[in-house]
Order: C-alpha cells, then structure tokens, then sequence
C-alpha cells in the first residue's frame, strides 16, 4: 500500500509517517519545503505518525529531526526500521548515566 | 486580520475578557468556603490549592506570588480572599493588599474572626452577591492587540504537535505580536535540547542567558536525585504517541513561539513587562502548574495545543484547547475547541492559522470555551521550589 511521510528538514535521518503504516509498504516522504520526494520501503510495522529511518543509521550516531540532534541511536538502524525508545535514546537528564551532558 | 477584541478595562490599564468574581484561596483549609460561594452564586469562580502551609519561605513567597497575580489578573473584576491563618507574609490580609493595587475591588472574608465556617461562609456568600451586581454594569469595549497577553501552552504531545497544532499557535504568536500585544509560554522541562534555537531567538545574548539558565537549573535538580528522567519525560503519553526522548519533544514544543525574537523573560509566576513580543517563563512541563504560572503573569487567554487530546482549563484565564491528531478530535471534541488535523491532508499553516485566531478572538469577545460552559476547573497548581516542612 502506499504511504505518505513528511521529512522535516534536509539533515534529518528520520521521517514521519503521516497515519499508520505496514511491512513492505512503500511510503512517499516530502522533505518540506523542497521539491525532493524519495520513496522508502517499510521493513516492519509502524503506528500511526510514528519515526522510521530515512536511511542507515549507525549505533552511537546522532538523531536528527527538525534539523536537530533529538538524542542517539543505540543500536544500528536500517533505512525502514521502526525510529522509537526501542533503538534511540535521549542525551539529557540522564541522572542515571555517570558523565551525563 | 482584526486587530481588536471586547474587553473590560481595568482601573490598572489591564483589559479583562471576563468580568467574574474570584473566590480566592489563602490555604487548603479555605477551599471549601470558596467552592461553596461558587456554586450558590453565578458568575463567580474558584481558585482552591493545597498549598499556604508549612513551606519553606521561597516556597511561601512562590504561593504568594501566584495567588497575589490571580487576584490582580484583568479577567476578575472583583476578589473575594478567604482564610483564617496568620502565616507570615501570606495572609489573607497581606494578599488582598496587594491584589488591591490594581484598584479593583477586594474584601477578605477571615473565617475566625466570622466566628467559624457558617458565618464565614455567609459572608462571603453575600459579598459575591454584592459583587456581581456591582460589576454587572461594566460593559466590554473595543480594545486593541497591544492590550492581549496571548498565554500559549502544549500538554500530551505526540508527533503531531511539532507538526500541526504547534505550528498554529506559532502562527497565532506572530500576528499577535505583529499588532503590539505580548505572546507567553514557559515550560522549561520542554526547552531541553533546544539550546541552539533559544541562541538564535533571544533578542540579546543576556536574554539567551537567562533562559538556558533556568533549563540548566532544571536538568541539574533532575540529575541531582539520581534518576533517568525517561520514563517521566517524555511521558507515557508522550511515548504512546512516537515522541522518544525530551530533546525530539522540546522541539516540537519550541513550535509554538513562531518565528518572532524573544524579548523577555521571567520566573515562575512572576508578571511579565509592557515590551511588545515573545515572552518566556520558567516552570514545569506539569500542564497546570505552567498554565497557573502564566495566569498569575496576567494572561488573559490561553490556547492548549494537544496532541493526544486533553481536558485542561484554567479557571480564570479563558484555556481554548486545538489538536491536528484526528484520531484526538474524534475522542475529545467535548473538551477541545479546535480540530487542525487538515493540516495532514494539504491545509495550509496560513488557514489553519487563521481559523485558531478567530476562535480565540471570538473566546476574547465573550464566546464560550466547552469547559467555560461545562464549569470544568481543574487547571490550577502552584509550582513549588521545596519540601513541606
């Protein structure tokens, strides 16, 4: 089925889904306020709204939506995945990290 | 545009855009004399708290500050304070002192010196009366922008804030400002990892100063108890709804100041200045205690953008509450006033925009909001700095 995905800012790594989306689809994502469409493959499941990776993201890697680093991936990421707390984490208010930022 | 709402001007300059009689709290203990008044007599709301007793002093001030800013704020035409403690500095005596600055009306009803609850209650009973049918004469006038304090908040983002609703209110802000009136927003807990943005929009580098001070001040006293602030920010809303971490959710919050500089900033509760532009307040992401905060600041109406959809009203500052999640809207309409969710189907920012900002100005002019109408009080909570001793 075809979805669509909006793609906030050209640095981003990630993009949105625009309602819900399933395995193998194939989602258009518009990087706003550009021409640039791309076509991405779903590698999972994703609820409605959610992130997936607009391309391969290594752990460790930062984050970037809205042109901003939103926290790091903590595993590696492969353009499609499902982006959420199961693969990225913040960077702040990390009490329970030792050199926290 | 229009550039004007229906007030009612205040002896102190302010412009009110409701003419109600407050029933103020001084301590927990007073609450039921104020609910009782305000359900016996129209027209007449509640402000009740858990708060007024053993704080430590900075605490107590903070409860004082934020009840003396209700008191004086323009959408009360006349206050009605209630208690019966002699706590320092924070008495009903001492609050409605300062609420009278703003030559308003404002009488103390002190229950032990009425001689217990029933007479206390009486009392107050027949003020509020007394009140209502005094004020009940003033009339709304044509008022200019330059006279709004525009209060905006977020609360249950999802990724749909930082896209839609957000991005309305940002829009809102902008055409406020452009016609001389002041926009405020706080919620310091949601400007984490967006540093880079408050550098580029402070009108100074002081400016800038301030405010990342407040969010380093923020992050140290979260890091000092030694605990992952995941797992309460982003909440567990915040999560259901794809936002993963504070930075993702502080960005998409940051949405709603616009595209305007920041001109100001405050502290918690505390009023803002006359300068034109966007101004900024430190607080919590608690939606209530934020909202409160900028109440007590003199904001006059509040719009609440909300991703997964929310029943918050201040009672006094007049809350219009807007999602662009669809889904919200079909389960929350009852306590929500705008739908943007078109945004998402190729409605433009300019149009849902504007729809947001006829809405509110018609809330200015005397529309009312579906909680005003429902009598939905559940937005008030002051924001405290210590531990109840």
């Amino acid at each position: 089925m075809n979805r669509r995905a909006m793609i906030i800012h050209p640095d981003d790594n990630v993009a949105n889904l625009i309602g819900p989306g399933a395995k193998d689809d194939i989602v258009e994502c518009i990087t706003e306020g550009t021409p640039k469409t791309e076509s991405i493959t779903l590698r999972e499941d994703i609820p409605a709204n959610h992130k997936f990776a607009a391309r391969d993201v290594a752990a460790g890697e930062t984050i970037v939506k809205y042109g901003l680093n939103i926290g790091r991936a903590s595993c590696d990421i492969r353009q499609g995945s499902y982006v959420h707390v199961h693969n990225i984490e913040s960077n702040r208010g990390r009490g329970d990290l030792k050199e926290s930022t | 545009m229009r550039d004007y709402f229906l007030g009612y001007p205040r002896p102190d300059g302010q412009v009110g855009i409701r003419n109600h009689v407050l029933m103020l709290s001084g301590t927990l203990y007073a609450n039921p004399t104020c609910e009782r008044v305000a359900m016996m007599v129209q027209n007449t709301i509640p402000i009740v708290h858990p708060l007024g007793r053993c704080q430590i002093a900075p605490d107590l001030a903070r409860t004082f500050k934020t009840l003396v800013g209700h008191g004086r704020n323009p959408n009360a035409g006349a206050v009605i304070v209630v208690d019966h403690f002699k706590e320092e500095g924070c008495t009903a005596d001492d609050i409605a002192q300062e609420i009278s600055v703003s030559g308003k009306p404002v009488a103390v009803v002190n229950i032990r010196r009425e001689g217990g609850a029933l007479a206390a209650l009486q009392k107050a009973a027949r003020l509020a009366v007394e009140f209502n049918r005094n004020i009940g004469t003033q009339q709304r006038e044509k008022t200019p922008l330059t006279k709004l304090i525009y209060g905006f908040n977020c609360g249950t983002s999802d990724v749909t804030s930082g896209l839609a609703h957000n991005r309305c209110v940002g829009w809102v802000c902008d055409r406020v400002i452009e016609a001389g009136g002041r926009a405020l927003g706080a919620e310091t807990t949601e400007m984490m990892g967006g540093e880079d943005l408050i550098r580029a929009r402070a009108k100074s580098p002081e400016i800038a100063e301030k405010l990342l001070g407040f969010i380093k001040r923020m992050e140290k006293s979260i890091l000092e108890c030694g605990v992952d602030m995941r797992g309460t920010q982003p909440t567990g809303d915040n999560i259901a709804g794809g936002l993963s971490t504070i930075e993702e959710k502080s960005i998409g919050a940051m949405q709603k100041w616009g595209t305007k500089p920041i001109v100001g900033v405050v502290e918690y509760a505390e009023a803002i200045g006359p300068e034109p532009g966007l101004w900024l307040m430190d607080s919590p992401g608690h939606g209530g205690e934020s909202i409160t905060g900028i109440a007590a600041a003199g904001a006059q109406v509040m719009s609440f953008s909300t991703g997964g959809g929310h029943t918050i009203n201040h009672p006094l500052m007049i809350t219009m509450r807007l999602t662009g999640n669809r889904e919200s809207w079909a389960q929350m309409k009852d306590t929500m006033e705008v739908d943007v969710s078109d945004m998402f189907e190729g409605t433009s920012l300019d149009e849902a925009g504007e729809r947001l900002l006829d809405e509110v100005l018609d809330i200015c002019d005397g529309k009312m909001t579906k909680a005003e109408a429902l009598r939905e009080f559940n937005g008030f909570a002051i924001n405290r700095c210590g531990p109840s001793i």
